[in-house]
Formats: C-alpha cells, sequence, structure tokens
C-alpha cells in the first residue's frame, strides 16, 4: 500500500482491480507480397473491476530485452487486487482499454 | 503499431537498401493544410521532373504550433542548393536534408502512430512516389489472437461486407476474453 501512496504522490495514474489472468501475445505483420514481417511481444492483464462490473484489457509492452514469452515473468496471484500504473486508457466500442508503461511492475493493493 | 504504420516501415526497409536522405520540408507561417497539400503536390512534381528516377516516402506531420510540414525521405542524393529554388518556386519556405540510416528513418513511423487529426480524416498521411517496390497496407496481413477470431467468425458465421461491424467487433471481444 505504501508504494501505491507513494506511486500517486509521484503524480502517476493508477488504475485498482481484480487481476484474473494474463497472457504473453505475440504479435506479427507480415506482408504478403514481399514476406517482410514485424513481431513483438505484448502482455495482456485480464483485470476485473471491484463491483465486478466490468472487465478490463490491460497491455504492456514487455521491454525491449525481452525476445522470448517465456522470459517474461508475472508473480501476480489470481483473485488479487492490484493497482496497475497506466498510460493511456481508452473506450473501444464501450469496452474499456488499457495501457501500461514498459517495465512497470505491479503494485499489491 | 497498425497496419498502415507496418507497411510503412516495410517499404523504408526496401527503400535503404540504397541509402536514406531524410528531407524536412516547413513554411515561415502557418497555412491551411489543404493549401499546403497543394503546395505539396506542386513540389513534388517539380522535383520528379528534375530528377525522374527519384523514389521516396513522405509523412504528413501537424505541428501543434508551426502547422502542417512535410517530412520526405528520398532513396538518392539530391542536391539541395538545386531544390531549393524549387522549393521557393512552390511556395516552400525551410528545406533541410541529412543522411540518415534505416533505424532513422523508423522515427517518421511515429507520426503514424498518433491519433488522426480529424482534419486528416481520408487522408493518405504518408505516401511512396517513384518507381520502386513498396509495402502496401492491403498486403499486411495482421496474425494476432483477436485477428484469428475474427477469421474463424468470418468463416463460420458467414460474415461478409461491414455491416454491423460494431456488433461483430463486440462478438470477436467477448470470445477473446473467454480465452483467458
Amino acid at each position: 500500500m505504501e508504494k501505491i501512496i507513494e506511486a500517486i504522490k509521484q503524480g502517476k495514474i493508477l488504475f485498482v482491480g481484480e487481476y484474473r489472468g494474463h497472457r504473453v501475445e505475440t504479435i506479427r505483420y507480415v506482408d504478403k507480397k514481399t514476406g517482410q514481417k514485424a513481431e513483438f511481444l505484448s502482455i495482456v492483464y485480464l483485470v476485473e473491476r471491484r463491483n465486478g462490473s466490468e472487465v478490463v484489457m490491460v497491455s504492456q509492452d514487455p521491454g525491449a530485452g525481452v525476445k522470448d514469452a517465456a522470459e517474461v515473468k508475472i508473480t501476480a496471484q489470481k483473485g488479487k487486487l492490484y493497482a496497475f500504473e497506466l498510460s493511456g486508457l481508452e473506450n473501444v466500442r464501450g469496452m474499456l482499454r488499457a495501457r501500461m508503461p514498459a517495465g512497470v511492475e505491479l503494485l499489491a493493493a | 503499431m497498425n497496419k498502415s504504420k507496418a507497411a510503412f516501415l516495410f517499404s523504408a526497409e526496401n527503400l535503404a537498401k540504397t541509402g536514406l536522405y531524410m528531407w524536412t520540408f516547413t513554411f515561415a507561417e502557418v497555412l491551411d493544410i489543404k493549401d499546403t497539400r497543394k503546395r505539396w503536390n506542386h513540389f513534388l512534381t517539380l522535383m520528379k521532373r528534375r530528377w525522374p528516377d527519384l523514389c521516396g516516402l513522405r509523412v504528413f506531420e501537424l505541428h501543434k504550433s508551426h502547422g502542417l510540414h512535410v517530412h520526405l525521405i528520398t532513396n538518392r542524393f539530391v542536391d539541395v542548393n538545386e531544390c531549393r529554388p524549387m522549393a521557393k518556386k512552390a511556395g516552400w519556405s525551410r528545406v533541410h536534408v541529412q543522411k540518415v540510416s534505416a533505424e532513422r528513418a523508423q522515427y517518421l513511423a511515429k507520426y503514424l502512430s498518433k491519433e488522426r487529426e480529424p482534419c486528416f480524416k481520408r487522408w493518405r498521411l504518408w505516401a511512396a512516389f517513384g518507381d520502386w517496390e513498396r509495402s502496401k497496407v492491403k498486403d499486411i496481413e495482421l496474425d494476432t489472437p483477436r485477428a484469428k477470431i475474427y477469421r474463424l467468425c468470418k468463416t463460420v458465421l458467414g460474415w461478409e461486407g461491414n455491416h454491423q461491424f460494431n456488433e461483430r467487433m463486440q462478438t470477436v471481444e467477448t470470445l477473446y476474453r473467454e480465452t483467458f
């Protein structure tokens, strides 16, 4: 909790919700003509708001040094409350999607 | 990242095989964006007449206080002293050029990640010119869990055209969340 208060004092925007799970996804863009490809990893957290009414997808870039999904270690426990530092929040067709800065850890609430 | 940005990066990579030059064209005063586009078309026509084999990519950037300006990456050396009178003729003020690496060209892609300004509706934020093999947005295929679910639904549910797009995307999103 102290870490959360400290983060708030630093002006960071936090979103608190119940951690329901996460997945490391590989996003690939392929040019069908030339065969060029670009791929990067993204961590997606499934977070439920405390009143249980809404699920928010929080995505995070694992950082430039991470090349493999197995390298990503998340120690969060399902069903517990965590604070997610946000760098962006948008409503896409009535569904909330948020972004976290790269390399930032979840804060236990 | 989106498909347009991916196509731009692939195109820049192709263009970079022969070396890149990055140009910035700006005005002394802030102009209406339609007027800027007209002046850009005029200037590009003059450049292509003078250097017919010139190939490149241009990106429009709307600056916070300086209005619209143009960034350009080209594949060959062009004498800037010869270029400046042309720019002046087409109504441009400042011309700056420097040799860059392919990685540096990716800097221009950052403008493509920004949220599109309402005045850019139906505009091409970037475009290629000259005769060279560039990537097109229609050739870019996205491979993500959401895209896989969409393609599967399209086959199974027989989705065609664009009608009820929002409802379709909500279905995809619900199914995607179920996979966690």
